[in-house]
């Protein structure tokens, strides 16, 4: 089968968790990366649906909204859970990383210099959340006993976070197990350890 | 696994409006718990409902469901409102993802900043006009659903949407014919007609007590 398409800046952002989790399922992604002059010239934003990338193409069906673009390659690729009441809950989970992430998004893009103590500051009253469904479920995962897109999508927004502070895992034993866990998988632990990717700035205005 | 689907939320739209259109679109008969106190937010809080310490809270087929995109999904599922196959799902996804977007500015803006409030509906009604609305007329050209040949929940959600921003600008669809007929074929179907008249579960736009009650109620959020 061709492999899937992303069209993108060259910056982790918001396709992170769609990496992450293609690499850990074995599936190609080829890359058409964007610069920010090409894409202020507005031919390929008027192409794009809600004028934004990513833009991901999977055959015909191409897709945009990187939320829409990780459930449906959990639909694909057995990474949804096992019945509806698994899928409710990765959503559950997965809308709740999304909060997260978008006020991780408005910290970097909007209020780093000023709104950075105020953010780390209140993380742990965010990663508890998590902790304590990590905790209960006991299996490493935040929903069953196999990994899910949701899973990816914590698991990225973990790396970004510990950049930003280091040591922000450091009382919460169970997401720390996940991470390291999830970062030994072979194929993820190769994608991490890839020059490609690494070099990879997390967001597009150089701070983290 | 069935019995009664109740709504644990405050008495005004916010992020379970989206949720009742849903569920009376599928037929579902629902009750709903008002919170005008913040004791009953902190009850809730305390039994450990509400895994990311915020609601909406839905109860239905014996889960207590977060997360108001989540619960849309399940209701969509269950009821036949989320397409007839993988791509058709991806695309209703695409189109939903785009439209809570836009509901949740509408939403929020009567929550922030009094002295901002002008400018921020000048940026709802920008961002409408050109990033928005034009990407559902184009949809519509050749279609009467936004996906496939069935109604979805996208095309629920561009009804619910398309309403709110007439209420903010009345004249905003004058140019979007395709959006105006759509509509038009929506308030025709009998579930939806009936949401619409008064006295369903169906909420009026936000007022200053709304307001008041959000704030009091969630006061961490607006330190």
């Amino acid at each position: 089968m061709a492999p899937y398409t992303l069209t993108y800046f060259a910056v982790k952002g918001r396709c992170g968790a769609l990496k992450i989790m293609l690499a850990d399922k074995d599936q190609q992604l080829k890359e058409n990366l964007v610069t920010f002059e090409e894409w202020m010239k507005g031919d390929l934003k008027a192409t794009c649906v809600f004028g934004q990338l990513p833009k991901f193409e999977d055959g015909d069906l191409v897709l945009f909204q990187s939320n829409a673009m990780l459930r449906h390659l959990g639909r694909k690729h057995a990474a949804y859970g096992k019945n509806d009441s698994e899928a409710s809950l990765i959503d559950v989970m997965n809308d709740g990383v999304e909060d997260l992430r978008l006020k991780y998004i408005k910290l970097i893009y909007q209020e780093y210099e000023t709104g950075k103590e105020a953010f780390i500051k209140d993380l742990p009253n965010h990663l508890k959340c998590f902790e304590n469904v990590l905790a209960k479920n006991k299996t490493g995962f935040l929903v069953g006993d196999q990994i899910s897109f949701a899973d990816y999508n914590l698991f990225d927004l973990l790396l970004n976070l510990k950049v930003l502070s280091p040591s922000c895992l450091d009382s919460f034993p169970s997401l720390k197990s996940f991470v390291d866990k999830i970062s030994a998988r072979p194929k993820v632990k190769a994608l991490l350890e890839c020059e490609n990717f690494k070099k990879l700035p997390i967001n597009g205005n150089g701070k983290q | 696994m069935s019995g009664k689907v109740v709504l644990h939320y405050f008495n005004g739209r916010g992020r379970m409006e989206s949720i009742r259109w849903l569920l009376a679109v599928a037929g579902v008969q629902f009750e709903e718990v008002f919170f005008t106190k913040k004791e009953q937010f902190d009850k809730l809080l305390n039994d450990g409902a509400l895994t990311f310490q915020q609601v909406p809270l839905v109860e239905i087929d014996g889960m207590k469901l977060v997360q108001s995109k989540a619960i849309l999904n399940y209701i969509a599922g269950k009821y036949n409102l989320y397409g007839k196959d993988l791509k058709e799902r991806a695309m209703i996804d695409i189109y939903s993802e785009g439209l809570i977007d836009l509901m949740e500015m509408i939403i929020m803006a009567p929550l922030g900043p009094a002295d901002n409030i002008q400018k921020t509906y000048s940026s709802i009604e920008e961002k409408a006009k050109v990033r928005f609305l034009p990407v559902f007329e184009k949809a519509l050209a050749n279609s009467s659903f936004l996906v496939g040949k069935q109604l979805s929940r996208a095309d629920v959600h561009l009804l619910e949407a398309t309403l709110m921003l007439q209420e903010l600008f009345p004249s905003i669809l004058a140019t979007f014919p395709k959006i105006q007929a759509f509509q038009e074929q929506m308030k025709a179907l009998p579930a939806i007609s009936k949401f619409l008249q008064p006295g369903s579960a169906r909420k009026p736009p936000p007022d200053e007590e709304y307001v008041r009650i959000v704030k009091s109620v969630l006061p961490h959020l607006f330190k």
